[in-house]
This record gives structure tokens, sequence and C-alpha cells, in this order.
């Protein structure tokens, strides 16, 4: 019957972002949050970074940046996540204050458009680990597989996804401690497999007397965490309580996914040292240094590994679209992101152009980031009024200019401007070192958050954003 | 919009609004917030994290 099947839909809907989530229906306690957040990092993204970060700085500066770089951008720009657990909604319906209803819409699919590439860096991963384990086992697969693996990737992280919160939380139960152990025996193997001097004193050559480098990693440090803005609720609020939503999200994101940086960095020095090429593949390196069999468990993990972040990802930025689509079914906006990352995995050029894609994905997170942080905490005091923003007809607080939020948008342009004003990420050139001591994120995030706080500021532009005073319930 | 997106709409505006009157009702549990002290350690963190930083660069 037509209205048993609504009424469904709006029950489900819940867990998918349309409704604000009561405190009686969280799903999720501290550890639960963690092991999910955790196994959303814990990628093969994560190891590419590694030996990306190992071509800029030594061993030691790399540690610190990879641990306290992420923990640093993440205690900063996370915090407004208690917004999410405190009213169980995700950050997009608070951006409906910061961009307006159809604003939120546009900027949706802009983050899409822009994060759905690191789904095609996994899966064009997992297809090269795929091809190694056929090549361990004997069998020598032409190089039309490649392309055809990562799009089952795709897919098979697609259906999971479609099976809700429920059904990844019994799978990161099981793979997250698989995959922390994976990554300490990997650890254990480079450690072991080269004097530790070599490792712990290991400096880039080419990058020796480089006064930009060490900025350069911490750069892709921040840009690299950043870039988890867009689905940072979509977790936390199903947690029971504001402390365990945020530190879920700093610890999960800062402290597991940079341990797997760190392992990707290992990889590659014990590698470079070893055979003269510095590689991430952790199969490729456990064959290599360890023993085939290792190689084989390592491998069928990492496939695991990320076909859950396939799944995990493809949930968040569900919830996220359904948040400013609230209509729209979860299943087809999970088909279409399927979609396009089938499409950039059938294209192949993002990982050869990975340091350029971090830092120019990393120009629109800042200034979002910021955007919610300074809305949050200084302009709205933590008060929103809800009703508007879920466009419950009869209120229009948000609505602002046709539905956008002038001031909030050329905000995010201003933020754009600023980073590449300081930075060109796809040539590499600094344009101002003196603000680039700040990081391009850095310097995004900080010249956003206080250009929309002065702005705020003048009685004109605090009358525009501020047209909710008077609906505030809760 | 068809009728079965027309019902969906409303249902999920009657089911926001049932669920936000609930949040306002004085006797609404919040899940437990992020007190002083929880600011104090995240506090702590950060700046940490920043002097940490700024000692890398001198390594």
């Amino acid at each position: 019957m037509r209205g048993t099947n609504v009424e469904e839909r709006v029950a489900r809907d819940a867990l998918f972002g349309s409704l604000p989530i009561l405190s009686n229906e969280r799903l999720y306690g501290f550890v639960d949050a963690l092991l999910l957040l955790s196994g959303y990092c814990i990628a093969t993204w994560s190891y590419t970074q590694g030996a990306y970060l190992a071509t800029l700085v030594g061993f030691r500066q790399l540690l610190l940046g990879a641990f306290f770089g992420a923990i640093f951008m993440l205690c900063i720009y996370q915090l407004p996540v208690i917004l999410s657990v405190r009213y169980g909604i995700d950050i997009w319906v608070w951006l409906r204050a910061v961009f307006g209803g159809r604003g939120v819409m546009v900027m949706t699919v802009i983050i899409i458009l822009i994060n759905y590439p690191w789904y095609a860096v996994c899966a064009d991963l997992f297809a090269s680990s795929m091809v190694r384990l056929a090549g361990l086992l004997g069998l020598s697969l032409p190089g039309g597989f490649h392309p055809l693996l990562g799009l089952a990737c795709v897919l098979l992280g697609t259906a999971l996804a479609l099976r809700g919160p429920r059904a990844m939380t019994k799978v990161t139960r099981i793979l997250v401690p698989l995959l922390l152990a994976v990554g300490v025996l990997v650890v254990i193997v480079g450690f072991r497999s080269v004097p530790f001097q070599v490792i712990w004193d290991y400096r880039p050559v080419e990058r020796a007397g480089d006064p930009t480098a060490y900025l350069l990693s911490i750069e892709a440090n921040f840009a690299f965490v950043i870039t988890l803005v867009g689905g940072m609720a979509g977790v936390p609020r199903l947690v029971r309580s504001e402390r365990a939503g945020f530190w879920a999200g700093v610890l999960g994101q800062g402290a597991a996914g940079s341990f797997f940086v760190v392992v990707g960095a290992v990889m590659a020095i014990a590698m470079g040292h070893v055979t003269g090429q510095m590689v991430e593949d952790p199969t490729l390196m456990l064959a290599t240094l360890a023993a085939p069999a290792m190689a084989l468990c390592s491998l069928l993990l990492v496939a695991f590994a990320n076909i859950g972040t396939q799944a995990v990802g493809g949930y968040l930025y569900g919830v996220m679209l359904k948040s400013a689509f609230r209509t729209a079914s979860y299943r087809a906006i999970l088909l279409v992101l399927a979609l396009y990352a089938c499409i950039l995995v059938l294209w192949g050029g993002v990982v050869e152009y990975f340091g350029s894609f971090l830092t120019l994905s990393a120009c629109i997170y800042a200034p979002l980031a910021a955007l919610l942080f300074a809305d949050f905490f200084v302009v709205r005091r933590q008060h929103l009024a809800l009703r508007s923003a879920f466009g419950l007809p009869g209120y229009q607080a948000y609505h602002y200019t046709g539905g956008f939020n002038l001031i909030g948008l050329a905000c995010v342009a201003a933020g754009v401007a600023l980073s590449l004003a300081v930075y060109d990420p796809v040539s590499g050139t600094v344009r101002c070192a003196a603000l680039f001591t700040l990081t391009p994120t850095g310097l995004s995030f900080l010249g956003t958050g206080v250009l929309y706080v002065v702005l705020s500021w003048l009685p004109p532009v605090r009358r525009y954003l501020l047209q909710d005073r008077k609906e505030v319930t809760v | 919009m068809d009728d079965t997106q027309r019902d969906f709409q409303e249902q999920l505006n009657r089911e926001t609004e049932t669920r936000l009157e609930q949040m306002a009702r004085p006797d609404y549990l919040f899940p437990k917030r992020f007190s002083r002290w929880d600011y104090c350690l995240w506090g702590l963190v950060t700046v940490g994290c920043l002097l940490l930083l700024l000692a890398g660069a001198r390594l």
C-alpha cells in the first residue's frame, strides 16, 4: 500500500539524513563511532599520502606532521560537530543558515565533484593489489583487468552502503582491528628489513636545503584531513554524547588515519632502501621484504579496507546529499555517486595528479569549515532555527536572496582566492612566502572565518544573516 | 511532483515537526554536552599539537 511504503520510507530516512535523530534513537557510543570513523580513514590512500610525504621531508618531521598536523587541524575544524550530536542533524542542515537552502544544494554538489576522486584513488589501489595477488598466485592478468577490478571495488562498497549504518558497524568492528594489526605488522617488517637508523634518519635527497619542504608537508597533512569535512557529522549525529562524538572523530581520523600514513612512509622508505624504488603497496612490500603468505593476508585485508571505505564514504556522502535534497531517494543518490566514481576509475588520471588534487580540493574545504566554525560559535552562538533549516512550510529565515546567502557564498569565493593567491597547487609555485608560512589551507581557514565574522558585525549584514533569532526554540 | 513524492514530502515535514516539538519540551534530554573541562582538554591538545608542529621545523 502506498501509505505504508511512504511511512516506512520516512522511518528509514531518519538514519539517512532527512530527519533530526532524537536522543533515544542514537546508535553509537565512543568505541563504535571510533571504529567506524577509523574504518573510513584506513584506506590505501593513506599509504599514497605517506609515500608522498616521504618525498618532501625526513622521517622524524613526517612523524610529527602526520600525527600532530592532523590532530591540530581536526581539533579546530571538527569542533562544530558537537552541534550534530546535540541536535541529531548533519552539518549540511546547519549550513542552510550559511549558504541558504539553494546555496546548500549547490555546495553539496561541488563537494561531491571535488571529493569523490578519493574513491577513485581507493579503487585504483584496490585494483593494483588484486593484480599483484593474481601474480603471487601465478596468474598474469591482462591490463584490461585493472579498471574492471576498480569498478568492482566501487560497486561492492556501494552494495554495502545500501544496507545502511547498522550493517557497516558490524563490518568495521571486525575489519578495523584486523587492519590495525596489518599496519603494525608492516611497520615491524619495515623496521626489521632495514637498519632502524635507515628509516629514523631518512631524509629525501632531492629536497635537501629546500626551505618550503616542511611547510609543503604540513600543508599536505592539513589538506589531507580537511577533505573529511563534508561527511564529518554523518556518524557523530548518531552518537550519545558530544564528547564521544567529537573525540571519536579526532582520534579515529587523526590518530588511526595518521598511523596508516606513517605506515605508507615506512614502506616507501624501506622499499626505496632495498630495491631503489619507493613503493607504497603493502602487498609488494611484504612479498619482497617478508614472505608471500604475509603478503596474501595483507592483501586480502587491504582489499576489504578499500571496500569498507567505499561503503562508509558512500553512506556519509549519501547522508550529506539527503540533507540538502530531502526528498531524493537514498538509493538513487548512492547509485549516482557510484556512477561518478566509476567514470573517474575508467579515466584513471587521479592518482597521477595526487598532490595537486589534495591542495585544489582543500581550497574549497577550508572556507567551508571556517564558515561553519564561525557561524556556529560566533555569529549564531550555537542556536539555529531548526524549522527554517529543515525547510518546513511557512518558515523562511534562511531564504535570503532567492535561496542563496550571498554573504556566505562570497566568503567561500574569497577563501578560495586567498589560498590560490598564496600557492599554485598545479605548478607548485609559492606566490607569497610570508603568508605561505600559515600554509594555504590554514590561511584560507583563518581568512575566511575572520572575514565572515567581521562582515557579521556590520549592521546591514547582521540583519541579513540573523533573520532567524525570533524563531529559535532550542 | 507525483502523488507518492508529495505524500512523502508532507509526511516528512510532519515527522520533522513532531521531532522538533519533542526537542523543545522542557523534559527532553539532550545528549550530554561538551563541558568546561572538555573545552580545557580541547585547548590543551590543540595548543600542544601546534607547539609540536613548530618544533618540527627545527628538526
